[in-house]
């Protein structure tokens, strides 16, 4: 009985992983496959990395799609790190309504958010184009980072700030000198994942690109629509390799920043008001 | 023209409905080592750190050196202040930390290296530099603390129960160091604390608190011997509190003649101008308490050893239970014994 019910979820379990993961691997294999049609192996070439590297709109998609993560990164930082440390401070009604906004631009689907978008700067003759995209990404990488940095700013401990202004740092400077070091780990996790999230979007892209330079996945959308070339495996490929490494370094750097500094970072007990 | 290091006047502070303090006045004397004590929520701490600025007072002015600085935010005031959990920088080294001060000061490179060398060498953490306040112990951290606060030679430091998360060995040790660091700066100390054996151990002077009011300055001597409120008498040591009526001023040196309730007549010692006929309350420590063959009778019903004394409770007829405390060599003594307390009428106090 016992084993017949293992069997029966080490079966399921095979049958999903072989379900979610052959496709990368068929990926894989055929970015090296020397077959136009990749209708059977015909040994292995480089040629079709060569290939996407070459083509000038993929190229010019990877400029737009850096561009477009960096500013939208930026940004969400910028409003995450302020928000949270009003938000850890703000009354509870204020906090309320913080926490619910933020929650709102993760819950709503994300081509709801578009189309709002791309009705309202038509409609306020806004042009489409890469600032556009930019606010479109910001809407929920600034919530993921906000949620991220919230986390951080709770482990922050208040007499840290009291401490350095003590001391006689204004409030820049404390900033500056301690507010800013202990949400250091935090905001490099948070800038990791807003960079990847606006790095392989399509939606918000898609209807906020206008007649402009499209970003990388756009242009990978557009060039399937046609046939599906060897060449966009090689670009699924580094795309893939490219995000994976990003997170293992962000991964490595908050492990590392936090190590030391989350066991005192953290509020002592038995703390007398 | 006050020698007064830190003066407050009608200081008032509230959290919502809650008054943390109210229209504290107080004066706390240059150079020495001053307390503040008080149980839990009695406001010393939220007075503390209006002092430092980390709090806004509702009203009243705060003295440092003769200067009003109650409208000055924390980074420009001069004092500093020890913090309870040592709010150290995790981040920082312990020499930077150290430095952390000086450098907001803006002082040269090889000033800020040559204090705080001399500031950790005061503390005892010479070679310790490099670490981070995680690999310190607790005394270490309580230490670079200090060393942090008083490298920065303010007016006045204040410390916020800074032994309170160290054991009992570590702490004595710990107060007798603050007490030697004090003594070689001179700087003021304002030290909070709710354990009134270390402030007494300590200070030159102790102020003590009850829900946001200040119930009495003095000597910690004064304190213990002469509490100006049954609060007073208990918070600072136990006490046999003896409900009288006070019948006559006996004229010599403060004393007056009195009436436990239609019980014994005795002498005590109390503050000037108690009105005849008043009902007050008299104060007897347990250790001026003796046995004898004189007195009010009684019979012991508990004996307690505690290494040094023995801790008695004698009942009495006339006065209840009275505690006693002798010598803890006197083995003649045994539950339902029969006895006579007395204490010499200078050990009784007055508190009206």
């Amino acid at each position: 009985m016992i084993v017949r019910r293992h069997l029966f979820t080490a079966a399921v379990s095979l049958v999903v992983i072989l379900f979610l993961w052959s496709p990368l691997v068929l990926v894989a294999i055929n970015s090296f496959n020397s077959d136009t049609l990749l209708a059977h192996w015909k040994g292995a070439t480089g040629h079709w990395y060569g290939d996407a590297l070459d083509n000038e709109s993929v190229r010019a998609g990877l400029r737009q799609t850096m561009t477009i993560a960096l500013a939208s990164t930026a940004v969400s930082l910028l409003l995450a790190v302020t928000g949270a440390l009003w938000w850890r401070r703000a009354a509870a009604r204020g906090r309320r309504m913080f926490d619910l906004l933020t929650y709102l631009r993760i819950m709503l689907p994300e081509v709801v958010f578009a189309v709002a978008l791309f009705l309202l700067f038509s409609k306020v003759d806004f042009p489409l184009g890469t600032t556009a995209v930019v606010i479109g990404h910001t809407v929920w990488n600034s919530a993921y980072a906000t949620l991220i940095l919230q986390a951080r700013t709770a482990t922050l401990d208040p007499a840290l700030e009291d401490a350095a202004s003590d001391l006689g740092a204004n409030p820049w400077r404390v900033f500056r000198r301690v507010t800013f070091p202990g949400l250091l780990p935090g905001i490099v996790a948070a800038g990791l994942l807003a960079f990847t999230f606006s790095f392989d979007d399509v939606v918000t892209s898609f209807f906020l690109t206008g007649g402009g330079t499209a970003p990388l996945p756009v242009v990978i959308l557009s060039m399937i629509r046609f046939r599906i070339t060897p060449e966009i495996n090689a670009i699924g490929m580094m795309v893939m390799v490219f995000t994976v490494l990003m997170f293992a370094i962000g991964f490595l750097a908050v492990t590392r920043l936090g190590r030391g500094a989350r066991r005192a970072l953290t509020l002592p007990e038995g703390r007398e008001q | 023209m006050s020698t007064a290091a830190v003066r407050l006047v009608g200081l008032n502070k509230r959290f919502g409905d809650l008054v943390a303090v109210r229209d504290l006045d107080l004066e706390i004397p240059a150079g020495g080592f001053f307390s503040l004590i008080g149980p839990s929520g009695c406001g010393k701490t939220t007075t503390l750190r209006m002092v430092a600025g980390l709090e806004q007072a509702d009203s009243g002015a705060i003295e440092v050196g003769g200067v009003d600085i109650s409208r000055r935010p924390a980074y420009r005031r001069p004092v500093n202040t020890v913090f309870q959990s040592y709010a150290l920088f995790p981040h920082l080294t312990v020499e930077d930390n150290v430095a952390f001060g000086l450098v907001e000061e803006k002082r040269p490179r090889a000033e800020i290296r040559r204090r705080v060398t001399e500031m950790l060498e005061l503390v005892q953490l010479a070679g310790r530099e490099r670490s981070k306040p995680a690999q310190l112990s607790g005394g270490q951290q309580q230490r670079v603390a200090l060393a942090r606060a008083l490298v920065k030679h303010p007016q006045v430091l204040l410390l916020d129960e800074p032994l309170g998360a160290l054991d009992l060995k570590l702490r004595k040790e710990l107060q007798g160091q603050l007490k030697t660091v004090q003594r070689r700066v001179g700087i003021t100390f304002v030290y909070v604390t709710h354990d009134q054996e270390e402030a007494f151990s300590m200070s030159d002077r102790v102020a003590v608190m009850n829900e946001g009011v200040l119930e009495q300055v003095g000597s910690p001597e004064e304190i213990y011997q002469r509490p100006s409120t049954v609060f007073v008498a208990d918070f600072v040591g136990i006490s046999n509190r003896i409900p009288a009526t006070v019948q006559a001023p006996s004229g010599d040196g403060g004393a007056y003649a009195l009436v436990a309730g239609a019980g014994p007549h005795f002498e005590a010692h109390g503050p000037p101008g108690i009105a005849v006929g008043s009902p007050v309350t008299v104060i007897v420590r347990p250790e001026r308490v003796a046995l004898g063959a004189e007195g009010i009778p009684g019979v012991i019903t508990d004996v307690s050893y505690v290494g040094p004394a023995r801790h008695l409770i004698v009942e009495t007829e006339p006065l209840g239970l009275i505690h006693a405390t002798v010598g803890g060599g006197e083995a003649n003594v045994a539950e339902g014994d029969r006895v006579a307390v007395s204490w010499p009428s200078e050990a009784a106090w007055i508190v009206p």
